[in-house]
């Protein structure tokens, strides 16, 4: 590949200078598993600086701080996948993880890196909208935090990309286009509150293979039901289908306070397909499998919840 | 562009004036000459490029040199003479896991990685520990009895005496 400079930082304090000094021509290596594809296939990085913040300790570590779990954002997925905090705490995102392509990927790739890279088939994304997650964010301009929901920006481009090999995306330097990140910006933590236990929850992916291949549609839900058993609270997101990630407050509107019941799912989801359906002019066979997906997987996996069977993959 | 890189490969230290941001796998086959390492698809989807690096496993096509820097990294080659190893290869060639053997590198480090972290794997686990390796020829079962039967052996029973169907 062709790239001005290698950098490779042992501290936050040495990153920032990093970022100081070369600003939008920066870009951040973490676990390179994206990088280093799209770096074959079309020359990206030419003018750019690669700044490697993998060995930061800093960025390194989970751990549990006032009911909310801090991730750093250099963990690797299988470090998620092997930490007991997350698999109690963060069950969503423990779902979602062990979806991700293969052993050897998840034993690179980061949580930071998964974010940051912005892909709209990223298996974390849709899992953290509905933990409520935030992201922390360093730069030479300060720090700041925000929800992940807001991290994507809407990209229609992208839906056009059907099951996005990663050699053929379009983005090769994410920042600023396909999320609200600066390219001299970087992400230092994940933060995580911890789930309720009264909270029943589900991630579900659909690929074309049992593992090992890009999302064509995600979910996450989590629901809570009252005493009374209505639906007290529940948060839903969808992956691979719409033109970002965020929560789908509409659906769930409609959901909360009325009782369980598989007409009233299935009325959400459909309505949910529709919005997948909205975004093309005419059919489109991608978006049209993405939208019946959405409408018949969401309403059974909201009826599983609500009825008791946990579907678990 | 190029920059020291330090690494351990299969136990001897090496240092090589390379390009930072070239392909692990590049440097391990046509540097350092270890062939036993393939190239299968270059995107880290197939699993023939893995190595072992600090205990797990990685795809060489997607790792940085630079990422190597200060690590012990393993291929296929280093597991010669290793016990546990041999006990692996050993059930590959009697269940008749081994065709073209391209992917059987990749595979055997998946293999010995697993049974080191999980040394009485259900054939799910099986499965899921080996998913990131893929085989065109033999249909996986083959591969699935041998690691089933190395994991017996390894846990000091005899495996059975069967023909492989």
């Amino acid at each position: 590949m062709k790239y001005q400079d290698y950098i490779t930082v042992s501290s936050l304090k040495e990153a920032l200078e990093q970022l100081e000094k070369y600003g939008k021509d920066a870009v951040i290596v973490a676990g390179a598993t994206d990088l280093a594809v799209k770096a074959r296939s079309k020359d990206w990085y030419e003018s750019k600086y690669l700044v490697d913040i993998s060995r930061i300790q800093e960025l390194q570590g989970i751990r549990k701080e006032h009911g909310k779990i801090m991730v750093g954002a250099m963990t690797t997925i299988y470090e998620l996948l092997h930490s007991e905090l997350i698999r109690k705490g963060a069950g969503l995102l423990y779902q979602a993880c062990g979806n991700i392509a293969g052993p050897q990927i998840r034993n690179q790739a980061t949580i930071g890196g998964n974010l940051a890279n912005s892909c709209l088939a990223a298996d974390t994304i849709p899992a953290l909208c509905v933990l409520e997650a935030t992201i922390r964010i360093m730069g030479p301009s300060g720090t700041r935090e925000i929800p992940v929901e807001e991290l994507l920006k809407s990209c229609p481009p992208c839906l056009r990309h059907e099951e996005m090999s990663v050699g053929g995306c379009f983005y090769g330097i994410p920042a600023g286009k396909k999320n609200t990140l600066e390219p001299d910006e970087i992400i230092t933590q994940v933060v995580i509150p911890v789930m309720s236990t009264d909270y029943r929850y589900s991630f579900q992916k659909v690929g074309r293979k049992k593992s090992g291949c890009m999302s064509r549609f995600t979910l996450a839900v989590a629901m809570k039901l009252s005493k009374d058993q209505k639906i007290e609270d529940v948060r839903l997101s969808i992956g691979a289908a719409l033109a970002d990630i965020r929560l789908q407050k509409e659906v769930t509107e409609s959901l909360k306070g009325h009782k369980p019941d598989s007409e009233l799912f299935h009325a959400c989801m459909a309505q949910l397909g529709e919005k997948i359906r909205s975004q093309v002019r005419k059919v489109d066979d991608n978006i049209e499998y993405k939208a019946a997906v959405c409408e018949r997987l969401g309403t059974r996996t909201l009826s599983e919840l609500a009825f008791g069977t946990v579907f678990v993959k | 562009m190029k920059k020291v890189i330090q690494f351990i490969l299969n136990e001897q230290a090496v240092c090589i004036e390379t390009d930072p941001a070239g392909r692990l796998l590049d440097t391990i086959r046509h540097i350092l000459g270890y062939k036993g390492t393939k190239e299968g698809c270059g995107i880290g989807e197939c699993g023939a490029c893995t190595v072992i690096m600090d205990g797990r496993t990685v795809n060489s096509c997607v790792t940085l040199n630079a990422q190597a820097e200060g690590r012990k990294v393993t291929t296929i080659e280093g597991l010669a003479g290793d016990r546990m190893a041999d006990v692996i290869k050993k059930a590959y060639v009697e269940e008749g896991a081994v065709q073209c053997g391209f992917c059987t590198p990749g595979m055997v480090l998946s293999t010995y990685v697993l049974l080191k972290e999980n040394p009485k794997p259900t054939q799910d686990e099986v499965r899921d520990g080996l998913s990131g390796n893929l085989c065109r020829c033999t249909g996986y079962t083959a591969i699935i009895r041998a690691v089933l039967r190395a994991a017996k052996e390894l846990s000091g029973k005899e495996p059975e005496k069967e023909g492989s169907d």
